[in-house]
């Protein structure tokens, strides 16, 4: 958790705030793409297990709710992901029969993936709320 | 829902996404094909986007191979995809490929030993030499050209050599006779017998190789775990 921490903080903290006051609109974009690129795979494995949640899921209906809250640019890209939590003991699936055509692949939290998630929550709280307030402080020096 | 997925440029994208999954183990790859798969049938059961849109929405097959390693970034399962690639790469070829780094490295004793019995070891009832030049060419700290210079160079080693230097000497002092110093003398306008200087050189050669191989195989032996 705390690895995620710096991994997510070094690229994103003190980049954007030079280099968007000193360069052009398009490098900032540019900037502003790689900022959430990087934010979203330090997060995306627990948006996965969040959109989840208690209930049963469809591989589309995951990949559709984060790809409509922007946390998802290529719906493909949450298959090797999903597998991967499978594989950690994160997430579980069941088949069940559909009314037509094949079973299909339902995901579920494990109790490691439940309790992973609740860590992260805890942990993120604190993390966003910092940023926040370091973002909203004008002044240098410490508060 | 099959007759769907038949459609060429389905089949095209999930064998591009296929091929780009190749390293994993084919537990993993069909893991995550079978999931693109149900994605693209079951959206397009529902209907509202075509097969582009809905292609075009899963990604192309680079990002999907790419979403590998960047799913990774982060600490808790960092090395689960980065570790299957390396070994996964060659599932039955690895082990063989792997042989030389996992062999049993040559001592520091071994190479001192055969770098030792090279040079003198036919003053050892003569065979001594014979042990030398297996233990070259069974060490592990030596490059092939370096085993064969190794052979080439100083076969019997110094004794070898001194044979080879001293052999031709007393040919041309057996031979000799008032008229032929006379000649060598007029050969050697520098002043400088050849032949002594021919002797040193053959004399020292097995011992300069010997010390190279064994200064080589010393150097060679802390980096190779």
């Amino acid at each position: 958790m705390l690895e995620f921490c710096v991994y997510a903080t070094a690229p994103t903290t003190e980049k954007p705030l030079h280099d968007c006051a000193t360069q052009g609109t398009v490098h900032c974009m540019v900037l502003n793409d790689t900022v959430s690129t990087n934010l979203r795979k330090g997060v995306l494995e627990y948006c996965v297990l969040a959109t989840i949640g208690d209930g049963e899921m469809y591989g589309l209906d995951i990949a559709n709710g984060l790809q409509n809250r922007g946390l998802l640019t290529s719906e493909g890209t949450l298959y090797p992901l999903l597998a991967r939590l499978r594989r950690n003991g994160l997430v579980e699936t069941s088949w069940q029969e559909s009314a037509q055509g094949a079973p299909r692949r339902y995901y579920t939290l494990t109790d490691t993936g439940s309790a992973s998630l609740a860590a992260f929550a805890s942990v993120w709280e604190t993390f966003s709320a910092s940023v926040s307030d370091t973002l909203k402080s004008t002044t240098g020096g410490t508060p | 829902m099959n007759h769907d997925l038949a459609a060429p440029e389905i089949r095209n994208y999930l064998a591009a996404i296929q091929a780009r999954l190749a390293q994993l183990p084919a537990e993993q790859s069909e893991e995550i094909l079978f999931g693109v798969r149900e994605h693209i049938a079951e959206a397009l059961e529902r209907g509202g986007q075509s097969t582009a849109e809905i292609l075009a929405g899963l990604g192309s097959p680079d990002d999907i191979a790419a979403g590998l390693a960047g799913s990774d970034m982060d600490g808790s399962g960092a090395h689960d995809f980065a570790k299957p690639f390396p070994s996964a790469q060659f599932p039955p070829g690895a082990p063989q490929k792997q042989l030389p780094a996992q062999r049993h490295q040559s001592s520091t004793l071994w190479v001192v030993a055969t770098c030792i019995l090279l040079p003198f070891g036919a003053f050892l009832a003569g065979i001594g030499w014979l042990f030398g030049v297996a233990g070259l060419w069974m060490g592990t700290r030596w490059k092939t050209w370096e085993k064969i210079m190794g052979t080439v160079l100083i076969p019997g080693g110094v004794p070898g050599a001194l044979l080879l230097a001293i052999l031709p000497v007393r040919q041309t002092l057996s031979f000799g006779s008032p008229g032929d110093e006379v000649i060598i003398s007029d050969y050697n306008p520098l002043g400088i017998s050849l032949p002594e200087l021919a002797i040193a050189v053959v004399l020292a050669l097995p011992i300069i190789v010997a010390l190279y191989l064994l200064i080589v195989g010393l150097v060679r032996g802390p980096k190779q775990p």
